[in-house]
């Protein structure tokens, strides 16, 4: 176009277009009346940062946060005090770099080196894209094709089930499956309480949610400890956990479950198990014993490299002080870290049982949740029956437990989607490439698909893989109720009052059912605001009662033991007719874990999460950004000599998957043998303005796992947990 | 502080005709730094240019590109527009350079916080409420902001007031925001547009924000 004059531009400017009048007031009223000063007002809510959910009370002053504090009416929870991550709340709120609205890409070209080029679409727009593309494949391929990396959650649950999709895909296989299905399989029910502070003796395998700052683990934890209680911990690594210990036994990576098996042949040998509770509790004894009696301390030793007579010793002491327990949870040995490990929880459980402490005061319980209607009973909905639709990451039903207790599945995430024509678009729900191993692969699987859709708070490293992005409420800014679960040793509830939304985001409720009305699945489509009331009203609740009661509902009934267990035969199965139909091991067996040191990749590595740190959750927190704000190479001083670095010397650390450079922190507290790292570090996509730029993805080091694996494993992983360190490494001066 | 560092160097009052002299163009800015949502919006930004460009000169090539990019294939420019201003403002790989909010300038790269507080308090000294727009900007929003100023323009009297209630006039309170307030971030903020724009509309409030703030 040739270049206009100043004449002819402004007469062009003037010259009729219709456009809105610029002085319209767009932003402001008149106050019609005075204004009475806002005070502060108080409101309930739990955290969402952790499953400790902990009772919170916050106090808001025109739309902002000005104080929180830890609900004293939480006696279950928080008890009054919040943990580091709970805390840093106000600054979520407050955080600059939150999504603010939906975002659409218009730059095709995705990748690691490409600008998605976002542009804002109106949630109309939003959902109207994401519905035809959704609907375009399950009109073309079958709800199959869609695939959902979601939680098991209420609204999670009905999108997956009102698509009609088998293909939802949970973190749980990097997380706790492996203790649930063992003790789902074993004892019938969920382990999801630890009554530390009336033991008398704990015993850990790589359990440190002591060093994560799981609020409720730490309180129970130090009682114990001020109580006089015996605490063990066996890690590769002196944890923070290991340090208030009576007895640190570093073990050797991956072989906890040779000295679990070695310590249940003693107690059964010597006949130091809970003889009452077994005898009345238990099944499957005579076949257990046989079972053992080959893993023998000293064949332990070999193994775990723990001397035969410490492993005699902790097992006479645990076999004949009561009550004693074992601490578990999530990712500790018996969690997704090695291959073995399934084995490992199963060993976990089944010593448990033998002295007596599984659901009982002093021991491990399961929760005592209240009964609450589901989504499908309050809006009386029928969905398409999914009963024997295969996964398409596990047509041969490899582990059919896993997948019935949640839906996994991220183990092999990517070589199913790389293997399989059938996966055509995705939906993230706060899922990052980061929750995932080998996040290179993992990012070559997301270009395989057509379409993905990311809900999330910020602009993730999944987010750069994202078609479409939705703001999802950061979790205080949403109201309803929170079950209390973990700890649960009576059902309690904790009222969830929402802050005032700062940003144009949605519930995920409201988000759910906008991507149903848009692919037309009105049959699905309800109003997600009736959920909460008609929850609580079946449990004879309302918010104005839990509000009265100071945010918490306590039904207060007395902790019954179970006398029945949810098994086929009503006990604990210590041989397992559940795992053993499934064609899993019945009873836990030594398996070796996949990868061994090797002289090319000579040490073990391990992992741990700082106690800030929860899944990124608050990774864009800069103050607890400071507190250590990259991950380090933890080795020993034998290995720095050897390397011939020092403390924040940089080094390469390299797996057959791939490498990383860290600064070395030099520490007498891990094995010669085994280098650690924090998890949490090497966001790239630069979303999170604070958190960006900061140490390196440890996942970039570790590997993930085949559907060919998976079968060699059908027998031990039972769990289909990822095996997260189940690789090895090497250290070079970088 | 100017943005360069200089000491301020005081703000001219606000008589009638200066504040008629801004109004048009502070309602220009305002809509500029909104989010182009449709053609209607560009439009606006077009027609209602005359009087910033008689303010600004500076601003008329750019605004001949604007134009020329808008005759030429307008749902290109708009889409080039709306992914422009949610790079520099919004969401964008790689961090965003220039939010348009006081809290991040003023609050240590905070959302809604004292900065905001300290806004809404001068909107109701001026018995005004701030209202949430359906694109959700804070109340610290330079859009905001620049309305808030229009409004003050637009208010001033031909004749003076009542000198007992000069204080609560427009004109003081125009300077006082501007003083305690707008001038201490928005010339960073227009700094880095500046440096970091590309599309015409955002170059155009980059220099008509800088010029605000400097010609006083």
């Amino acid at each position: 176009m040739a270049r206009l004059s100043r004449r002819e531009f402004l007469q062009w400017t003037t010259g009729g277009v219709a456009a809105a009048a610029l002085s319209d007031w767009i932003f402001f009223k008149r106050i019609l009346e005075a204004q009475s000063e806002e005070g502060p007002k108080l409101f309930y809510h739990a955290c969402h940062i952790c499953d400790c959910n902990c009772g919170m009370i916050y106090q808001l002053k025109n739309g902002r946060i000005v104080e929180m504090r830890g609900n004293p009416a939480d006696k279950l929870g928080s008890a009054g005090k919040l943990c580091v991550k709970g805390y840093s709340t106000p600054r979520l709120y407050h955080d600059p770099c939150r999504l603010s609205h939906p975002l659409q890409r218009t730059n095709p070209r995705k990748g690691r080196d490409e600008d998605p080029a976002w542009k804002i679409i109106s949630w109309d727009e939003a959902f109207t894209v994401v519905g035809e593309q959704f609907r375009r494949v399950y009109d073309r391929h079958g709800p199959e094709a869609i695939l959902l990396f979601a939680r098991a959650r209420p609204w999670d649950s009905h999108l997956q089930y009102a698509i009609g999709t088998p293909n939802q895909l949970c973190h749980v296989d990097t997380c706790y499956i492996n203790h649930e299905v063992a003790g789902k399989a074993v004892s019938g029910d969920r382990i999801w309480g630890w009554d530390f502070s009336h033991a008398k003796y704990i015993m850990g395998f790589g359990y440190d949610q002591v060093g994560k700052s799981k609020n409720i683990h730490q309180r129970e934890f130090m009682e114990a400890r001020r109580n006089g209680a015996k605490i063990v911990i066996f890690d590769p690594r002196l944890s923070e956990t290991a340090q208030k210990a009576d007895l640190w036994i570093p073990i050797r990576p991956g072989t906890d479950l040779a000295a679990i098996l070695a310590m249940i042949h003693v107690i059964i040998n010597e006949g130091l198990y809970d003889k009452d509770f077994v005898e009345k509790y238990t099944v499957g004894l005579d076949k257990l014993k046989p079972h053992v009696a080959k893993y023998t301390p000293q064949w332990a030793q070999k193994i775990c490299d723990v001397p035969a007579q410490t492993l005699v010793q902790i097992a006479r002491e645990f076999g004949s002080t009561k009550p004693a327990t074992l601490a578990y949870h999530k990712r500790d040995a018996g969690g997704p870290v090695f291959m073995n490990s399934f084995q490992t929880a199963h060993a976990m459980l089944v010593l448990q049982a033998l002295v007596g402490s599984l659901d009982r005061p002093g021991g491990l319980y399961f929760s005592r949740t209240p009964k609450i209607p589901s989504v499908k009973d309050v809006y009386q909905l029928t969905y398409p029956d999914l009963e024997g639709k295969a996964r398409f990451d596990d047509q041969e039903n490899l582990t059919p437990l896993a997948f019935k207790a949640k839906k996994a599945g991220f183990s092999t995430a990517a070589d199913a989607i790389l293997n399989d024509s059938k996966p055509r678009v995705a939906l993230f729900h706060s899922y990052n490439t980061t929750s995932f191993s080998n996040p290179q692969r993992f990012e070559q699987a997301l270009q395989k698909l057509d379409f993905i859709v990311n809900v999330d708070m910020y602009l993730t490293e999944l987010g750069m893989y994202a078609d479409v992005i939705l703001p999802e409420n950061l979790w205080i800014e949403s109201s309803g109720f929170t079950v209390r679960s973990y700890q649960a040793e009576r059902p309690q509830i904790l009222l969830d009052e929402g802050a005032p939304k700062l940003r144009d985001t949605k519930s995920y409720g409201e988000i759910v059912n906008g991507i149903l009305a848009a692919m037309k699945l009105y049959d699905f489509v309800v109003d997600p605001k009736k959920l909460t009331g008609a929850q609580l009203a079946a449990m004879g609740l309302d918010k104005d009662k839990l509000r009265q009661a100071g945010g918490v509902f306590d039904s207060g009934e007395p902790f019954k033991p179970t006398e029945h267990f949810k098994t086929p035969s009503g006990k604990i199965e210590l041989y397992s007719t559940v795992l053993e139909k499934a064609g899993h091991a019945p009873m836990p067996e030594w398996v070796d874990p996949a990868a061994k040191p090797t002289p090319e990749f000579p040490y073990y590595i391990v992992t741990h999460h700082l106690p800030w740190m929860r899944m990124l959750k608050n990774a864009n927190d800069p103050i607890l950004k400071d507190l250590q704000c990259e991950n380090k190479a933890h080795i020993h001083p034998s290995v720095a000599k050897k390397l011939g670095v020092k403390d924040k010397d940089l080094v390469w650390l390299e797996s057959p998957v791939g490498r990383i450079k860290l600064k070395v922190a030099v520490t007498e507290g891990i094995r010669p043998d085994t280098i650690m790292t924090e998890h949490g570090f090497g966001i790239w996509a630069k979303g999170r303005c604070q958190g960006f730029g900061w140490g390196q993805n440890e996942g970039e080091i570790l590997p993930d796992r085949t559907l060919a694996e998976m079968k060699q494993w059908k027998r031990h992983a039972a769990g289909r947990g990822v095996g997260i360190c189940d690789t090895t490494v090497r250290l070079t001066k970088a | 502080m100017r943005h360069d560092g200089a000491p301020h160097q005081g703000l001219r009052g606000l008589d009638t005709e200066k504040a008629a002299e801004l109004a048009p163009i502070l309602a220009w800015a305002k809509t500029a730094a909104r989010y182009p949502k449709t053609a209607d919006h560009m439009e606006a930004l077009l027609e209602h240019s005359e009087p910033l460009v008689h303010w600004l000169p500076q601003t008329l090539p750019l605004f001949h590109d604007l134009l020329a990019g808008w005759v030429e294939a307008p749902e290109t420019t708009l889409e080039a527009h709306q992914v422009e201003y949610t790079r520099l403002f919004v969401a964008r790989w790689g961090g965003v350079p220039a939010p348009l909010y006081a809290s991040w300038y003023l609050d240590q790269e905070t959302f809604r916080g004292d900065a905001a507080e300290a806004s809404v308090d001068f909107y109701e000294r001026w018995g005004l409420v701030w209202r949430e727009s359906d694109l959700k900007e804070p109340p610290d929003h330079l859009a905001v902001e620049l309305e808030f100023l229009e409004i003050l323009c637009r208010a001033v009297p031909a004749a003076p007031g009542d000198p007992a209630r000069e204080r609560l006039s427009p004109s003081a309170i125009y300077r006082d925001f501007r003083l305690s307030h707008f001038d201490r971030w928005v010339p960073r903020c227009a700094a880095t547009m500046g440096r970091h724009a590309a599309q015409p509309v955002y170059k155009i409030l980059a220099l008509s924000l800088t010029q605000l703030c400097e010609e006083d």
